[in-house]
């Protein structure tokens, strides 16, 4: 999945550190996420979300087919 | 009214996370290393009677039981220390452990390292068949739980470097 994370986190002035702090998990967590190598359960988007008081479709979407179908 | 705000404070000052963090009885807390350290000795304690009773303290039963307690104490102690700390309660702990990628790694690595254990005890075990050979159950044991312990780290090495 693709994901808004690190525009969002910038716009707030939030380090890494911080965002992982506000949802109660591993700074590493926030990294992979970012960098889309680690898919948030359904929980814990729905705090990201509410954390920057966003939908969850503002922050992820899904990765473009690669087939183009 | 006094005495409900003294226990909220108090609750909540017991509450904070600490380097040890507590163990939860009920709605209060306690230092889990009150809990920890009495239990973790008498388990060394009978550790120590066990080895003078089952004759594996040595020559001189009393120091060696001695030995044997003191050895384990640290290890029982720490042992107790984990099944029973609210993890909730410890500085610097994440409030959900599972929601995080090193819970992913860890799950991607114990299940690699169940396949891993399989085969190469697969593997041993036709090498024994074949060749005849006789080793000791302890040091086969020994060698099944080295194999899966390092299966399982080096797994979660790798997936940690990958990110």
């Amino acid at each position: 999945m693709r994901n808004t994370l690190p525009e969002l986190r910038r716009e707030h002035g939030w380090s890494q550190q911080r965002l992982a702090d506000e949802l109660g998990v591993t700074r590493q967590t926030i990294i992979s996420i970012e960098k889309g190598r680690f898919d948030p359960s359904l929980p814990l988007a729905f705090r990201l979300a509410a954390v920057f008081g966003r939908a969850i479709e503002d922050i992820f979407s899904p990765d473009p087919d690669p087939a183009g179908s | 009214m006094y005495n409900e705000l003294y226990t909220w404070e108090t609750a909540m000052i017991d509450d904070a996370p600490t380097r040890w963090g507590r163990v939860r009885f009920g709605r209060g807390t306690v230092p889990a290393m009150r809990l920890a350290a009495p239990i973790g000795a008498l388990l060394a304690a009978g550790f120590g009677v066990v080895a003078v009773l089952s004759d594996a303290a040595g020559p001189r039963p009393l120091v060696g039981g001695t030995v044997v307690a003191l050895v384990s104490f640290a290890g029982l102690t720490g042992l107790v220390w984990a099944m029973l700390v609210d993890r909730r309660t410890l500085r610097g702990a994440t409030d959900r452990p599972e929601e995080s990628v090193e819970t992913v790694w860890f799950d991607a690595a114990a299940r690699g390292a169940f396949t891993d254990t399989l085969i190469v005890t697969g593997i041993a075990l036709a090498l024994l068949a074949v060749t005849g050979a006789d080793i000791p159950a302890i040091a086969a044991l020994t060698g099944t739980v080295v194999v899966a312990l390092t299966s399982v780290s080096v797994r979660y090495l790798v997936a940690r470097r990958r990110g």
